[in-house]
């Protein structure tokens, strides 16, 4: 995929998560290509179910069962610098294999939600970190504590030689999602899949975890991938903003571009349904009309269709539309800008239309 | 946790005691009490030179009894003294067998604890690596099967799980599943050939007694375990590059295995249940065959005895595992 | 952006939609119908309540009809087809071995019994009041015995098929007697103790904790086995259902106290309250009809505990006794291994027990299935 960044760390291009259920075929995602470049951050964002999760367990494949990766490809380059060409496609590899086991903690980890629940309950902080640790590093036993508490100490948590052996349900909210990124950074790993990181936490701890990461990706150099349903907080970290909707990716772009210019009709809802300090006295929010549709029940076409302001009769609830670029690194998937073979569309045919 | 043990222990002290006055009340609910079942067969058997005809002599042999057994007393001054002298370790003298009951018990006492402790090993050696296995491999025919196997022992009561397998073996193999020990070792004392002999009878009663306890806790452990394996400190763990059945083995089990602890409390009262019965029909040296005789000849004493010495048992038992769950889950020790 | 949101398109009405307006007990239904080996059992257990209803009908022979002479008599097969449709039994005769003492009979090949469908036999009261004398199937009039004895006979030559359909009668319906009496308790004591909370609760919460801590077989034979002996098959029979329910009602306590404590916050139970309903109508007309699945669940679960301890009581003869038919009465004869050993078809009701108790178990499961709203 052209990029004006540099050589992307991943690419993932037209990737498909299906999950084959008794009542139906979920089609968690269903098409989404984007780059994550080295020491930047990308925002997925997208309303609760739209597989913007999926999309972050895909590129490490741990799924939930039944879920697999059906189509697609998540090229990882190790070393996109020196050698672009370098590149390991993880969804070609089993998900229980040895060189994905590699991968994973090593070069990409991840952090959830609910701090209280990511770590087990019946075993130490320490004992996990050193594990993670362990497994990916010829470390002693030792050598790893002793990095473990570095790590603690590393993202603020103070007197870590104490808190190594306690157990989660002894942390507060946010000491606990310190932890958990300490731990996850444990490998100095080149992405670090933040899924929802402060969802949980009240809002001053909210602010201090993003400084975190922030100070960490510049003293690490690591990428992050960014999920969460608050564009506040994509607005304040992302780079690169990929916007998902019903398990596809409508818009791609930088993040300059997606706030100030944005295309698809989607976002341009999802950013006057939040309220902003442009927002002028006495203007009206405006909620996106409808309801997300039940993953069974899709709109044939473009998914959207039913809530768009934009929709076409006739175009939009006939074909699906392709995820094209539009201008430079920018994508798009909407009839207003390609017709369904993937030719632009001109102004008179938009008026036509 | 103090706080919790302490609860617990007041708890099992008075379900002891309450267990103590039921068993003591119940039996005194029929008409007529040991001393009449007593005269009863003995005119019935014309034993003791008693004559049906005279029936004054009768009465007055009656009431010497009743005083002699101290049947005479008001209720609650019979029940304190009996507590009172359990309390001792004296438990009184069992009528029927005239011998001191703890004679009588004692022995079937040990051998009940051994059988149920047993049937423990046996149920946990058993269920949890079946109920691991289902659960990681959900929907598979493994999966299927053994929950059908375990449909099958939860719904077949296990004395007639006894019935079947007495019949089986001694149809097929002429061989009789009866008792716990060779005859030879029946009678002597304790000694290494003896605790192997015994050993060696115990699996049958404890394959039949674990049977439906067995399919209970496949069924605990496998749904524990699904709970568990959805959280996401398992995908933690998966996604730090763990192997699979390591990764599993560490978290997510030995978080599943912690309420299988406190199930021992449930188990247990099932299993001392399920003992007497299988114990009748297997005719085990346990205290099932002795309880069931002492409330045909409505010896008080000895029934309560057994029915006091089974609860105390039991709740004893509970309270171990109570213990032993603080032991091993932080989340209780810790808070 | 102006004024006017765009309004969303309508979308025709959906399955999905359907489901939005379905009540709890439509959606339970349409859930417990997916579950196929609950509805199995369900249809297994209206095959034992038919049973139950009409054992009479059922019954070849009148189960306490003694005819020594075919003690111990095999089961007999019948053979349905005879140049046509002639459904008969091949004639039986024998004698105690010498030898061996066993009883042994010999068929006679050319001795053809006919079976007949609704035959006229004893004279009964069908549903209590209804008098006839048709049975199913048997040997008609004119013949000197009855039968056919589909499944042998027990020592003194009584019918064991009659016998297990009246069995099947007593044996079921202590299961939902007792039940009806736990549940009575259960939610009683349930509803109390969490409606009001504070020290009732606690103590009925204690007093739970006790029950569930203590063995309950024990104490149902030493209960059991304080029950006069000269009390009549009718008195009897409650006396053990009650002796039986006094010790299963904790489970359904629990799940009423749970839900209580969840719904006393309720707002349509403070609605009902504010306009004046009484304590009592506020638990039996409000609250007991909202977690009523709950209840099912767990009664449905506790019959076959039900089913189990009778037949344990009396098969350890501290339960029903003789006259009285029950699983647990007949399995007595199956005490004796010898007898066993010879004459297998004594443990046919342990058979029976185990299908009741599978078929209790499964239709359990699926209606917990379908009536929690987050299982899978």
């Amino acid at each position: 995929m052209a990029a004006g960044r540099g050589t992307p760390l991943i690419s993932v291009t037209d990737l498909e998560v299906h999950f084959p259920t008794d009542e139906g075929l979920v089609r968690a995602v269903d098409g989404v290509s984007f780059d994550i470049f080295p020491g930047r951050t990308l925002g997925v964002v997208g309303e609760s179910g739209c597989g913007k999760s999926t999309v972050g367990r895909a590129i490490l494949q741990i799924l939930d069962r039944p879920g697999r990766i059906v189509n697609g490809s998540i090229e990882l380059r190790l070393d996109p610098e020196t050698d672009p060409d370098d590149a390991v496609d993880l969804a070609s590899l089993g998900p229980n294999s040895g060189p994905m086991r590699a991968v994973r903690w090593a070069d990409i980890s991840l952090i959830f939600q609910e701090p209280m629940t990511s770590f087990s309950p019946v075993h130490t902080i320490g004992n996990q970190m050193i594990e993670a640790i362990r497994s990916h590093r010829g470390y002693s036993k030792r050598e790893a504590r002793e990095w473990a508490v570095e790590l603690l100490s590393m993202v603020g948590i103070s007197n870590p030689r104490q808190r190594i052996d306690e157990f989660s349900h002894q942390l507060s909210g946010g000491i606990r999602q310190r932890a958990m990124i300490a731990m996850a950074i444990s490998c100095e790993p080149k992405l670090l899949i933040a899924d929802e990181p402060t969802t949980a936490l009240d809002v001053t701890t909210q602010a201090q975890i993003l400084d975190l990461l922030r100070e960490l990706q510049e003293s690490q150099g690591m990428a992050i991938m960014l999920i969460t349903h608050d564009l506040g907080v994509i607005a304040e970290m992302a780079d690169e903003v990929l916007v998902m909707y019903l398990g596809r990716g409508v818009e791609f772009g930088p993040s300059d571009d997606m706030f100030h210019n944005p295309k698809h009709p989607y976002t341009t809802s999802l950013l006057t349904s939040i309220p902003s300090i442009y927002t002028k006295r006495g203007e009206r929010m405006q909620p996106i009309a409808g309801s997300i549709p039940h993953p069974f029940n899709r709109p044939p076409g473009c998914t959207f269709n039913p809530r768009c302001p934009s929709f076409m009769p006739g175009v939009c609830d006939h074909d699906p539309p392709l995820f094209l670029p539009l201008e430079g690194p920018h994508l798009v998937r909407c009839f207003l800008y390609h017709d369904a073979q993937g030719n632009p569309v001109t102004a008179e045919a938009e008026n036509d239309g | 946790m103090l706080a919790f043990l302490i609860r617990r222990t007041v708890l099992a002290i008075f379900t002891i005691f309450s267990i103590s006055i039921f068993s003591f009340m119940i039996i005194q609910l029929p008409a007529g009490d040991y001393v009449d079942s007593y005269i009863l067969r003995q005119i019935e058997e014309g034993f003791g030179g008693v004559q049906r005809s005279s029936a004054e002599g009768l009465l007055e042999r009656k009431e010497a009894l009743r005083k002699l057994y101290g049947l005479d007393r008001p209720m609650y001054i019979q029940y304190f003294k009996w507590i009172g002298r359990v309390v001792q370790g004296r438990f009184g003298q069992a009528l029927e067998y005239r011998l001191p009951i703890w004679d009588v018990i004692k022995d079937r006492l040990f051998l009940t604890i051994i059988l149920a402790a047993a049937t423990i090993v046996f149920t946990w050696a058993l269920a949890i690596p079946i109920g691991i296995y289902t659960a990681v491999k959900q929907r598979s025919i493994a999966d299927y099967s053994f929950t059908f196997v375990g449909f099958l022992g939860l719904a077949t009561p296990d004395f007639l799980l006894a019935l079947i397998l007495m019949y089986m073996a001694f149809v097929y193999f002429n061989f009789s599943v009866g008792g716990l020990f060779s005859p030879e070792f029946q009678s002597v004392g304790w000694s290494l050939a003896r605790a192997w002999d015994l050993f060696v009878h115990l699996w049958i009663p404890a394959l039949i007694l674990g049977t439906s306890g067995t399919a209970g806790l496949i069924r605990v452990m496998r749904a524990n375990l699904l709970d568990e394996l959805r959280k996401p400190y398992v995908v933690t763990a998966r996604a730090k590059g763990l192997a699979e059945w390591r990764l599993i083995m560490k978290y997510p089990v030995r978080v599943a295995l912690n309420p299988l602890v406190s199930t021992i409390g449930y188990l247990l009262p099932y299993l001392i249940s399920g003992s007497i019965i299988v114990s009748v029909v297997l005719s085990l040296p346990t205290l099932g065959p002795v309880l069931l005789q002492s409330l045909f000849t409505q010896d008080l004493f000895l029934a309560s005895s057994i029915i006091l010495l089974l609860g105390v048992m039991t709740v004893v038992g509970t309270l171990l595992s109570d213990i032993l769950l603080v032991i091993i889950d932080p989340r209780i020790r810790i808070s | 952006m102006t004024e006017a949101a765009v309004p969303a398109r309508q979308v025709e009405v959906t399955e999905e939609e359907r489901v939005f307006v379905a009540s709890q007990w439509q959606l339970m239904w349409w859930r417990f119908k997916k579950h196929r080996a609950a509805v199995i059992a369900a249809w297994v257990l209206v095959f034992l309540y038919v049973i139950a209803v009409a054992a009479e009908f059922f019954s070849m022979a009148h189960p306490e009809d003694v005819e020594t002479s075919i003690g111990y008599l095999a089961p007999q097969t019948i053979h349905w087809f005879d140049s046509g449709f002639h459904p008969h039994v091949k004639a039986v005769s024998g004698g105690i071995d010498p030898e061996s003492f066993q009883r042994v009979y010999e068929t006679d090949p050319d001795d053809k019994i006919p079976v007949h469908f609704f035959v006229r036999g004893f004279e009964y009261k069908f549903l209590g009041f209804i008098k006839i004398d048709r049975h199913l199937m048997g040997v008609p009039e004119g013949y000197d015995r009855a039968g056919p004895y589909v499944l042998g006979t027990d020592r003194l030559g009584r019918d064991m098929w009659s016998r297990l359909m009246y069995g099947t009668r007593v044996s079921m319906s202590i299961g939902l007697v007792g039940v009806g009496i736990s549940l009575l308790l259960g939610v009683s004591l349930g509803g109390v103790s969490g409606f009001f909370g504070g020290i009732t609760d606690t103590v009925i919460q204690r007093l739970i904790e006790i029950v569930r801590a203590v063995p309950t077989l024990p104490l149902w034979m030493a209960l059991a086995a304080s029950v006069p002996r000269d009390w009549g098959p009718l008195k009897l029979y409650f006396a053990i259902t009650i002796v039986i329910s006094l010790f299963a009602w904790t489970d359904t306590a629990r799940v009423v106290r749970g839900r209580f404590l969840a719904m006393r916050e309720e707002e349509f139970v403070m609605a009902a309250r504010l306009a004046g309903a009484s304590t009592a109508r506020v638990i039996f007309r409000h609250m007991v009809p909202s977690f009523a699945s709950h209840i099912i669940t767990v009664m449905s679960l506790a019959i076959p505990g039900m089913i189990i301890a009778e037949t344990a009581l009396s098969f350890l003869g501290l339960g029903l006794q003789a006259p009285a038919i029950s699983y647990g009465v007949l399995l007595q004869a199956a005490q004796n291994l010898q007898a066993v050993a010879l004459y297998q078809w004594l443990m046919v009701p342990a058979i029976a027990v185990t299908v009741a108790v599978l078929a209790f178990n499964f239709m359990g499961d699926g209606i917990r299935d379908a009536a929690d709203p987050y299982s899978q």
